[in-house]
């Protein structure tokens, strides 16, 4: 059998790959696939035993997203800023870095960002409004700025 | 200036076009004049893709941007344009629908969400 452990580049070269194609399929609208993968995310995540992601407070889901991804070794650290109907994700010892790094060097926006879709399926989720990325931008060697905006549910 | 509701809720006041949704690239449902009951985050994520692939055909057999894309189904029909590089208007319409009439509409409309998105 396969060793459980598998090498963190080759799974960015795989999600590259595909990421890539999608976008190569759909163009810019790629990121409406992201968008709707966030809640599947959220839920297969909750199927390998990991919940506590449901909260109304968005310091309890700081806390805790922070902790699941840093379980799961997606990152060293996640914190957020809020700033009225702005919500900052500052990511840092990001594993996707070649990923997303990859996809802008090919002219491609950085769509398929785990954490952004996570972070929108969350919050859409738990705070009752609903979310879109602003800006994914680089804050140093393997940290990332993503810049959600909230806006609030209609009717 | 109308706002983007007072434009698609015009749009379904058309003979035949029962909804007409305004979404992000990202499939962000901007805004949404539909039915009850319908799924308008999905349909933006739908019709993003949707658009979004006719373009890359276009572009891949060198025939150039996209103006409007229809698709036709047993029970009606979808017409679709880019407003601008961010964001698309679709509008769903019956089988039964003047096509002539629900095209120049969209096109009548796409001028005016891309005066004010």
């Amino acid at each position: 059998m396969a060793p459980e452990k598998i090498d963190r580049l080759g799974t960015n070269a795989l999600l590259y790959a595909f990421t890539k194609a999608l976008h190569r399929a759909v163009g810019g609208s790629a990121a409406a696939v992201m968008r709707q993968a966030g809640p599947d995310m959220l839920n297969e995540l909750g199927a390998l035993g990991i919940n506590g992601l449901d909260s109304p407070d968005l310091h309890v889901l700081e806390e805790r997203l922070g902790k699941l991804t840093k379980e799961l070794g997606f990152c060293d650290d996640i914190s957020f800023e809020e700033e009225g109907d702005n919500l900052k994700l500052h990511v840092k010892g990001c594993s996707f870095w070649e990923l997303t790094q990859g996809l802008k060097e090919e002219g491609i926006p950085p769509f398929a960002c785990p954490f952004a879709g996570i972070a929108i399926a969350l919050v859409e989720k738990n705070l009752g409004v609903r979310a879109r990325i602003k800006e994914i931008s680089p804050e140093g060697e393997r940290a990332s700025l993503i810049h959600l905006e909230l806006v609030k549910k209609q009717g | 200036m109308a706002s983007t509701k007072d434009i698609l809720t015009a749009l379904t006041a058309v003979e035949g076009i029962s909804s007409a949704v305004c979404v992000g690239r990202d499939g962000f449902v901007i805004d949404a004049s539909a039915a009850p009951g319908a799924d308008v985050d999905a349909i933006g994520a739908m019709v993003s893709t949707g658009l979004g692939s006719a373009e890359s055909v276009g572009k891949e057999l060198g025939v150039g941007v996209l103006t409007q894309a229809m698709m036709e189904y047993k029970d009606g029909v979808i017409v679709m344009t880019a407003i601008g590089v961010d964001a698309i208007l679709a509008v769903v319409a019956s089988e039964s629908s003047s096509l002539g009439n629900v095209r120049m509409q969209v096109k009548k409309r796409k001028r005016d969400l891309e005066a004010i998105l």
